[in-house]
Order: C-alpha cells, then sequence, then structure tokens
C-alpha cells in the first residue's frame, strides 16, 4: 500500500469519526457542565489539526476505482448509483480538507444480455489479464470460490475497524452470508424474499370472497396450504377457463425452484460440517411434485424453462393470464419500472405469499440471495484496497441503500433502514418483511455452481418429459455423488 | 416446354420468399408501431429518433444501459477495417511466395495450409481463450482482430494462391531481367494484376470481421468494446428484453447497411469464386 | 540487359525475401491455430477451471464422456442436424436452386442466386433476430400470419417444433456454398454438349439426369465431404435461436456442448478442461476429414512447382 492512501485512509477515518463525535456530542450528550463542553471543543480541536496535518501528506492526484456491478434488472441501478454517489461525497471532503486527491469511478453496471454466468465469466478471465474491478458485486455463494482461489480479500481487518461507522447496523443474519471458513468476505449490498405472486382477479373469479383472499398468504405460511393445494387450485383456475397457465416459474437456470425442495423439508447446508446437503426424500418428492405438475395436474408447461422472459414470465402474470407466479420482490420493481402495472394495479390484483410447505407438517419457505460487494486481490495489489472499502462503507447508509431497495424492490440490509423515511413508506417492501423470518440462503461453497446445475438439468428433464420421477431421482443422486463426492452429505 | 418455365419459376418464387419476407419485415418492424404479419399498423419515425444522441434508453430508467450505439459502430468499423487489411496484406504475401518461390517445405506448407482451411477454428475457442489470456490480449479488440486473422487466414491464402498462379511468369522474368529486386517486381509488376483477388480477400475480410459474433462474445468483457453483433444480441434476449422491437430492428437496419453496399457492388465477385467462404 | 548468370547470382538474395513473405502469416497461423490444437489436446487432460490450474487428471474427462447419458443424446442430435441440413439444404436444395437458375434467363437467374447469398453475408445475430421474430408464438408473428390463412392455429414454432427451425435457419445459409459451386460446375459444361442433346430430341429433364449430373459429380461429393465438416463444428445460429432448447439438450449439438460447458455457466463454474475434452474429439475429426479432402479431391494437383524459379 503506498503512503499516500494509507494517510488518506486515515484520514477519512478521522472525518468520520469526527462527525460522528460532533454528531454525537451534539444530540445525545446532554448540556453538562462548562468543563465538560470545553474538553469537546479541545478534543474536536486536535482532532482538526491532526485531520489537516496529514491531509498535507497526501499526494495529489486522481485514483481511479474500477466498480463492476449487475442488474440483470434495470431498476437496481443503485447498485452501481451508489458507489459513484459514495465517491462524490468522498471527493467532496477531500475538497474541503483541501487535499489534491480526487476519487474517480470506473464502474459497469451490466444489465441483460449479460446473464449472471456471463457475467462472472467476464470477471474470471478480466482478472486473468488484470482488467478486473476493484470493487465487485456478486451473489453470496460465488465467496467460498473466489475466496478459495485467492480472487478477493478478506475484509474483517477493516470491518472491525469501521464498525461504529456503520457495520454495527447490519442486520445481523446477513453476515452468515458473507463468512466463509470463519472470515468475512463481503459486504452485504441487499437482499430479497422470493414470494409466490397470485392473481386476486382470479381467484375473484373462482369466487373467493376478499377475505378469503387475504386469508391465503396467512393459510400458507401456518402451513395449512401446501404445495399440492397449490396445484389443485391452479387446475381449478385453469379448467374453469380463467387462465392459461397455471403456474409461472422462473424460465433459465437459478435457485428460485430450489424453494420448493426446502418446501419439502429438504436441507441445502450443514454449518457445522462446512458441507452441502442432499436430503434424499425430499428431493425424490420434489422432482415428483414437478412432474405432477407438468403431466398430472397440466399446471406448469412442459417448456417452462425454455421459454423468454418476456413472453413466458412477466406478460402472462401482469395480464392474468397465469395463476401464480413463483419469483423475487425485485419482480415487482421491474413490472412497475417497465409499466406493466401500476402500483394501484399491482395492489389491487397481486397477492403474495411465502412458498408453501411441501406437505402437512413442513414449513413454508422462501429463499434470500444477498448480493453483496467484494475487494478484488487486484485492488490490494494497485494499492486501492482502502479506498475501494471507504467507498462501500459510504455507500451503505440506509439513505442511500433505501434509495435501490424502493427503486428495485429489494429488502433492507440495515436495521435503521427499516425506519427511513423512504422505506416506510412502502407497502409492499413492508408487507414481505415477516418472509425473512421462513428465509435460507444458499450454501457458500466452491462447487454449490456444480449443484445447481445438475439440479437444474434433471429438473428441466422431469419438466421436458425426458426424465421419469423415479429415473430423475437416481440420475440426480448418481450426478451429485460423481460429481461433488464428498462435498455433499446424503441424508 | 411453357410449362416446366412455370413450374420452376414457382418454385425459385416459393423458395426464396422466406428471405424477401424476413427483410422485408425487419425494414418494417423498424417503422411501423404494430405488424399484422408483414401488413403494418400505423406508421412511426420513434424508433429512429435515439439516433441523434446513439444512447439507447429503456423505458422508465435513467441509465443507458447500453453503450453508445456509435462507439459500438465505431468499434464495428475499425474491427472489421483492421481484419481486411490485415488478411490482405498478410495473404498476398504469403500467396505470392507459395506461388512463385521454390523452397524446402513448399509442400508441407501447402498441404498444411490446406487441412486449415477446411479445419474449423471455432473448435478451439477454449485454447485460444488461454492463448489470449496468456498474452494479456483478453478484453481487446486487438485479441479478436488477431484471432480472426489467424483463422481467416489460409481461406485468404489459397485465394491469393490462385490469383498469383494465373499471372503468366514471363511478366514477373522480364522485370527481374531489368533488375527489379524481387519484392519491387511483387509490388510493381504482380499486385496490378491480381486486383481482383485482393478485392476478393478485402471482401471476405470485412464481411467476417463485420458480423463477427462468437469470439466478441467470448473474448470481449467491456461493453466499451462491444461491436453490432453484441449489441443486436444484447437487444434480443434477456430477463428484462422491455426495448421495443423497433428500436432493434433500426439497430439491425444500420448493422445491414455496409452488408447491403458490399451486396449489391460485390456479389458478382462472390458469385464467381470457386474455392467459396466457409462456414455453415 | 542482365544475363543469365547474374540473375542465377542474384537469385541467392532474392531468397532472402522468402521471408518476409512468408514470417507474418507463418507467425499467426502458429501461435493462433497449430498451438490452439495442442492446447486444446492438453487443456482436455485436466480437470482447469476459473483457478486456471493445471491439475492433470489424464484420461478422465474421456471416460466421463463415454459415462455421460447426455453425450450419447447429444451424439444423436449432432447426426440428425448434420444429415437433415445438408441432405435437405446444403447440398438438396443447393442443386435444385443451381438447375433452375441456370435453366431460366440469365439476368433472372442471377438475381434469385444473389438473393440466396444475403443470410450468408448478413450477420449471425441479425439474421437469427430474423427468424425470432417471425417464428414467434403470436398470431401476427410471420409463419402464424401466413399459415392463418390456411387455417392453422397460432403456436410458438421456436417450442413446438424446434428442429425444423433449427434446420430451415442453418439450411437458409448453407444453401448458398453448394449452389456457387454446382452453379459454376454447371455453366462449365460446354454448350455443344447440350445443344447436341437437344438436337437429338432430348428433353430439359433428360438433359439433366444424363449430361448435367453425371458431369457434377465431383463438385457434388465435394460440397457433401466440406459441408459435413462444416456442420459438424458449427453452433452459433443454434446458440443464437434455440440455445440448445427447449427442454433438455432438444437441439443441444456437441460443439455447442462443450461451449455451454466452458463458457456458459450460470453460476460461473466453468469446466474448461471436459470443454475442452469433447472439442478434441471435434479437433480430431476436422483433422481426419480434412486430410481426406486433401487425397479425395486430389488437393496436391494444385501444387504444381512455380514456374518463375525454373529459370
Amino acid at each position: 500500500m503506498r503512503r499516500g492512501q494509507l494517510s488518506l485512509v486515515t484520514v477519512i477515518l478521522l472525518i468520520i469519526a469526527l462527525l460522528v463525535g460532533v454528531a454525537v456530542g451534539y444530540f445525545a450528550i446532554p448540556r453538562g457542565p462548562a468543563e465538560d463542553v470545553e474538553k469537546i471543543i479541545q478534543e474536536r480541536d486536535q482532532l482538526r489539526q491532526k485531520v489537516e496535518e496529514l491531509t498535507a501528506m497526501l499526494q495529489p492526484g486522481e485514483i481511479t476505482v474500477k466498480v463492476w456491478t449487475i442488474g440483470p434488472d434495470p431498476p437496481s441501478e443503485y447498485r452501481l448509483r451508489n458507489i459513484e454517489i459514495a465517491a462524490d461525497i468522498l471527493n467532496s471532503m477531500l475538497e474541503k480538507l483541501g487535499a489534491n486527491v480526487t476519487v474517480k469511478i470506473d464502474g459497469e453496471f451490466f444489465v441483460r444480455p449479460v446473464e449472471w454466468g456471463e457475467y462472472k465469466n467476464n470477471f474470471y478471465l478480466a482478472y486473468q489479464a488484470g482488467e478486473a474491478p476493484d470493487i465487485y458485486l456478486t451473489g453470496h455463494e460465488d465467496i467460498g470460490f473466489l475466496a478459495e482461489n485467492n480472487y478477493i480479500i478478506p475484509l474483517d481487518d477493516y470491518i472491525n475497524e469501521y464498525w461504529d461507522v456503520v457495520y454495527y447496523d447490519i442486520i445481523s443474519t446477513l453476515w452468515d452470508a458473507v463468512k466463509y471458513k470463519g472470515k468475512i468476505w463481503a459486504v452485504p449490498q441487499d437482499t430479497e424474499a422470493r414470494p409466490m405472486y397470485f392473481r386476486k382477479d382470479v381467484l375473484r373469479a373462482l369466487g373467493w370472497s376478499e377475505a378469503e383472499i387475504e386469508a391465503l398468504p396467512k393459510k400458507i405460511m401456518s402451513g395449512e396450504f401446501t404445495l399440492y393445494d397449490l396445484l389443485d387450485l391452479a387446475k381449478q383456475a385453469k379448467d374453469a377457463g380463467l387462465v392459461e397457465r397455471g403456474i409461472l416459474h422462473r424460465v433459465k437456470e437459478g435457485y428460485d425452484y430450489f424453494q420448493f425442495y426446502l418446501g419439502f423439508g429438504g436441507r441445502l447446508w450443514d454449518a457445522d460440517a462446512g458441507k452441502m446437503v442432499f436430503t434424499e426424500d425430499a428431493w425424490r418428492k420434489t422432482l415428483q411434485w414437478f412432474y405432477d405438475a407438468v403431466y398430472v395436474y397440466g399446471v406448469i408447461s412442459p417448456n417452462q424453462f425454455s421459454g423468454d422472459w418476456d413472453n413466458d414470465f412477466h406478460f402472462p402474470f401482469t395480464e392474468g393470464r397465469a395463476l401464480f407466479l413463483s419469483g423475487g420482490t425485485w419482480h415487482k420493481g421491474e413490472w412497475i419500472q417497465k409499466g406493466l402495472l401500476t402500483e394501484d394495479q399491482f395492489n389491487e390484483n397481486i397477492g403474495y405469499a411465502l412458498h408453501p410447505a411441501g406437505e402437512p407438517g413442513k414449513s413454508p419457505v422462501t429463499l434470500s440471495h444477498p448480493l453483496v460487494y467484494t475487494i478484488t486481490k487486484l485492488a490490494q495489489d494497485r494499492g486501492v484496497a482502502d479506498i475501494a472499502f471507504i467507498l462501500i462503507t459510504l455507500a451503505t447508509s440506509p439513505h442511500l441503500n433505501s434509495y435501490h431497495s424502493v427503486k428495485s424492490a429489494h429488502l433492507a440490509i440495515l436495521y435503521s433502514q427499516i425506519s427511513d423515511s423512504r422505506y416506510v413508506q412502502d407497502p409492499f417492501l413492508h408487507d414481505v418483511a415477516y418472509m425473512l423470518e421462513y428465509t435460507t440462503f444458499i450454501p457458500n461453497h466452491p462447487k454449490w455452481g456444480d449443484y445447481s446445475r445438475i439440479v437444474f438439468n434433471i429438473l428441466r428433464a422431469v419438466e421436458t418429459g425426458d426424465l421419469g420421477p423415479d429415473d430423475a431421482f437416481q440420475e440426480l443422486k448418481s450426478q451429485i455423488q460423481s460429481e461433488l463426492g464428498d462435498a455433499v452429505i446424503f441424508e | 416446354m411453357k410449362v416446366g418455365r412455370i413450374i420452376t419459376y414457382t418454385f425459385l418464387i416459393l423458395i426464396t420468399m422466406p428471405i424477401i419476407l424476413l427483410y422485408v419485415l425487419l425494414f418494417l418492424q423498424s417503422i411501423s408501431t404494430r405488424l399484422d404479419g408483414i401488413i403494418p399498423r400505423g406508421f412511426t419515425l420513434s424508433n429512429w429518433e435515439f439516433l441523434s444522441t446513439g444512447d439507447i434508453i429503456i423505458p422508465g430508467t435513467t441509465f443507458s444501459y447500453y453503450p453508445n450505439l456509435y462507439l459500438v459502430l465505431g468499434n464495428t468499423f475499425l474491427l472489421a477495417i483492421l481484419i481486411a487489411l490485415l488478411e490482405v496484406v498478410f495473404s498476398s504475401l504469403a500467396g505470392y511466395a507459395l506461388s512463385r518461390y521454390r523452397f524446402r517445405g513448399r509442400s508441407k506448407l501447402l498441404t498444411l495450409t490446406i487441412i486449415l482451411h477446411a479445419f474449423p477454428g471455432i473448435t478451439l475457442l477454449i485454447a485460444l481463450f488461454y492463448v489470449l489470456n496468456a498474452l494479456k490480449l483478453y478484453n481487446t479488440l486487438t485479441g479478436v482482430i488477431i484471432v480472426k486473422v489467424a483463422l481467416d487466414l489460409p481461406l485468404g491464402i489459397w485465394i491469393m494462391k490462385g490469383f498469383f498462379d494465373s499471372v503468366p511468369w514471363d511478366i514477373e522474368m522480364s522485370a527481374l531481367v531489368d533488375g527489379t529486386t524481387r519484392l519491387g517486381a511483387w509490388w510493381r509488376v504482380i499486385m496490378p494484376n491480381v486486383r481482383n483477388g485482393l478485392m476478393a480477400v478485402l471482401i471476405f475480410g470485412f464481411l467476417s470481421g463485420w458480423s463477427e459474433f462468437i469470439y466478441v462474445l467470448t473474448f470481449i468483457a467491456s461493453q466499451d468494446y462491444w461491436t453490432l453483433s453484441m449489441l443486436v444480441y444484447a437487444l434480443t434476449t434477456g430477463e428484462y428484453s422491455y426495448i421495443n422491437p423497433g428500436v432493434t430492428a433500426t439497430v439491425a437496419i444500420i448493422y445491414m447497411i455496409p452488408v447491403v453496399i458490399f451486396f449489391l457492388f460485390a456479389q458478382k465477385y462472390l458469385l464467381r469464386i470457386q474455392i467459396a467462404a466457409k462456414g455453415v | 540487359m542482365a544475363t543469365l548468370t547474374t540473375l542465377r547470382i542474384r537469385r541467392k538474395v532474392f531468397k532472402g525475401y522468402l521471408a518476409v513473405f512468408l514470417i507474418p502469416s507463418l507467425t499467426f497461423i502458429a501461435v493462433f491455430f497449430l498451438l490452439p490444437v495442442i492446447l486444446t489436446f492438453l487443456i482436455g487432460l485436466t480437470d482447469m477451471d476459473y483457478s486456471f490450474k493445471w491439475n492433470w487428471i489424464w484420461l478422465d474427462n474421456y471416460i466421463k464422456i463415454l459415462s455421460d447419458r447426455w453425450a450419447y443424446k447429444i451424439m444423436m442430435n449432432t447426426f440428425f442436424y448434420v444429415f437433415s441440413t445438408l441432405t435437405f439444404f446444403n447440398v438438396g436444395l443447393a442443386l435444385l436452386i443451381s438447375i433452375a437458375t441456370t435453366h431460366v434467363n440469365e439476368l433472372v437467374g442471377s438475381a434469385f442466386r444473389a438473393l440466396w447469398l444475403l443470410p450468408r453475408i448478413t450477420p449471425s445475430t441479425v439474421y437469427a433476430l430474423l427468424w425470432l421474430w417471425a417464428a414467434r408464438g403470436e398470431e401476427y408473428s410471420l409463419f402464424n400470419w401466413i399459415l392463418g390463412f390456411f387455417g392453422f392455429k397460432p403456436i410458438d414454432w421456436r417450442l413446438t417444433h424446434p428442429w425444423l427451425i433449427v434446420i430451415l435457419v442453418n439450411g437458409f445459409v448453407g444453401t448458398s456454398f453448394g449452389m456457387i459451386i454446382f452453379t459454376a460446375a454447371l455453366k462449365s459444361i460446354p454448350e455443344d454438349y447440350i445443344r447436341a442433346a437437344k438436337v437429338d430430341g432430348a428433353s430439359t429433364l433428360q438433359i439433366i439426369r444424363h449430361i448435367e449430373l453425371p458431369l457434377i459429380k465431383w463438385p457434388l461429393l465435394f460440397v457433401t465431404a466440406y459441408q459435413t465438416l462444416s456442420l459438424f463444428t458449427s453452433y452459433e445460429y443454434i446458440l443464437l435461436v434455440t440455445n440448445g432448447g427447449p427442454g433438455l439438450y432438444t437441439t443441444e449439438v456437441w460443439a455447442l456442448y462443450s461451449y455451454h460447458l466452458a463458457f456458459a455457466q450460470y453460476g460461473g463454474i466453468v469446466k474448461f478442461g471436459y470443454g475442452a475434452a469433447l472439442a478434441t474429439i471435434l479437433v480430431i475429426i476436422g483433422i481426419i476429414m480434412s486430410i481426406i479432402y486433401l487425397k479425395m479431391f486430389r488437393f496436391s494437383e494444385l501444387m504444381t512447382e512455380p514456374k518463375i524459379e525454373v529459370v
């Protein structure tokens, strides 16, 4: 690390400490005796002097920080924008201090056509060529692989150092998502729940009363309404000619469909052993459920996994041609931004609940997939890791993060966000907050991608009829065994 | 006889119709608010408005999610022109040597060139990636250019060798006898006689670079280096594909302009070439 | 005027230029063509991923391919794709079009041939886009709109008839190669043959069958062999149109499978090693077939000795 930057970090740290200190001094401490006030003023002046001395030491120049973020949903633009705003804040601080240093963001916000896979490809390949970003936003599940192969650096020291600035405020369960082998490797950027959306207007047409409709999420929450009830209801609506399709789920590889497995009591991760889990009974039932959904109830299209996002996912649901949609909170953000639904239409016609339990006695579920900012090894080599961390820290504010949450319909990562005025005024975010109590993270295991890919191929084969449920189970088990071996516990 | 002719024309028209309709569709898509088959319902120029800035904005958002059209257009031109020029220079040098020099290993080299000409370079993607990566050429237009030139070269060399072979050697002989150097003879006497060959290689090179998709998709990470093929791909597929198809059509039409120009002026060359381009 | 002797002496000096002529091409071809062939083979013996480690597992990838139940399906897909496209378009339709266009007015004939060149020179992403639009499921999409006049219900062609679309998309591009070669061959048949046959009272069909077809036997064989290899390794249009779907590996071909494993993993867990092993098989097929062409089509005849050196 260059000396100039070391001192820059100290300066920033002091500025923040100063601001916090002054604020605390002003608001929190009751006006005490005169000597206390004197003391505070004295301390403040000392601090100021120290800051000025350090500022003078800084080497003038421009520091570029390269940032990669991804939507792929365009409303998530604040993933990059907040870092840019953080840089603006930092620059104005530096300017006020008279430091001849500016921070420039060389940022990319990848949206479609970049799929997650392409985005990650680009990162790894760019890394090899020395072109990788300093700050890399990715799914939390990647940190296992990234850490294992020295792509990113652990952040424990930084986080301890800046704990009181903002990190104390991060919702504590989220720390689990960014830990790997006992260290913290990333800072959460957002999280979400994945609701089972349903069309209230279709239920009304089926003769449901408003009270019954309002009660559906609660019936799902209590475990009374199960995945097979979901199939029944979808079939009713389809048979009645109210909808063309019963249930929609994502059309490409992803993690959403693991919720059905979780709903049948499956486990993905054993924290004690540090291994992934394959619950045989749950997988058997999940594959059977998908088979039944397509071939017995006829409520999922055999080609759902080869569809197109607009015509097989968004449009049929927003136009009321499908009853259920297994989506994510961010989809609401997309529908509003695309103009597929207005807020009023959404509130009037769309309901949302947890993913139902697989069978009576099991628990309903949802899945969260926090996206996280990581700092690359490359940033450390270039000596900009400290600046990168400061930018992340400044971007992790309740105010800025709420811009992101509200616009893109993601959930809060900070406790104080829950009372942020923007966040509070969004009824949807308020309504889905309870879902986080039922949430699961996917494993931070370097081989999780293989697990996911194998499951996707098998599920798709079940839906298209290439494999029967029993055959599919055998195939799934043998592939997981042969490719992942020791990394998975079979139960 | 008459019946035979009618059947022939009917066959040709029917079988060629899909091609015509597809391109008509592209054009109408960009100037219509809605299409029923190929019947436009409502005329609009709004799909062309973004050309004033080149920024393609998704309705309801503030960022321009795609790189600027003119930047992408510039990249594509740069890529295509450099590929075409390098191919012309290299293949006319090597083609001349193979046509006119006798040296040890000549026939082996010729054999190799033929094998490589038939050999599908696309199967080497993983290894090419590894090489580019090692040479620090990953995510550069240079990398894509070099790979394209290398993979297209055997074809170019063959075309040029064929043209050099058909130049009578006594023209060159008399120049050499007059005391011109070999390089000088090549440049002043031979090259003017193979203009058609140079033209063919230039066109092949340009079109092949202009249209390149897989190498750009695989070897370019940054949107700053996108070419039009990536932009069209980006606008076509996606989780959030709420770009008006009319705008996509406009970009595709712009992408087609040089192709159509080359097509109108150069199809007679293309139709005449015996060792035709490989591809599907 | 230089004498023969001085010319001979100078020839030694001229040889120096040989390097100037050859080195640029040779370097490019060696580094970006020959080296990758070797590397593909070597990477296929490792389990390389984004950690870029050369972890030798030797033939494990190949053993895995043999026991990969989908590899068999994908190989069958590949054969089906190559055979259908080749039969119906790259050879079949190409032949029909070149015969038809050489038996009508020359200007009209070349206009039709020119139109058939258009798909080949259209950038693949644009061309695929056109088909994607035309084959959509809505009733107003091109195919459904046309078939609607004949009372057909609208369907999503890409999902219901993926192979038909894949073969059409590739076929409309692939036809032009054979068309050009066949046309050139047909035009090179001496006018006298045909005139003589006509005088003898032969019909057009008889002329085609008994005079033209036998004379283009070699071009026919060449196009078949050449296009077989091209099709075997091509996947760009499939990637753009169905991406191997719908369903599990429905239209996945061998080369696309290799591409998917190496470059298109949702979780970013790539399989360079396994993908390279799959590619190696294609590379070997490619090399063998190229050598077969060389022998079969007597390319060696093209390698006549250069005349200028014979002084």
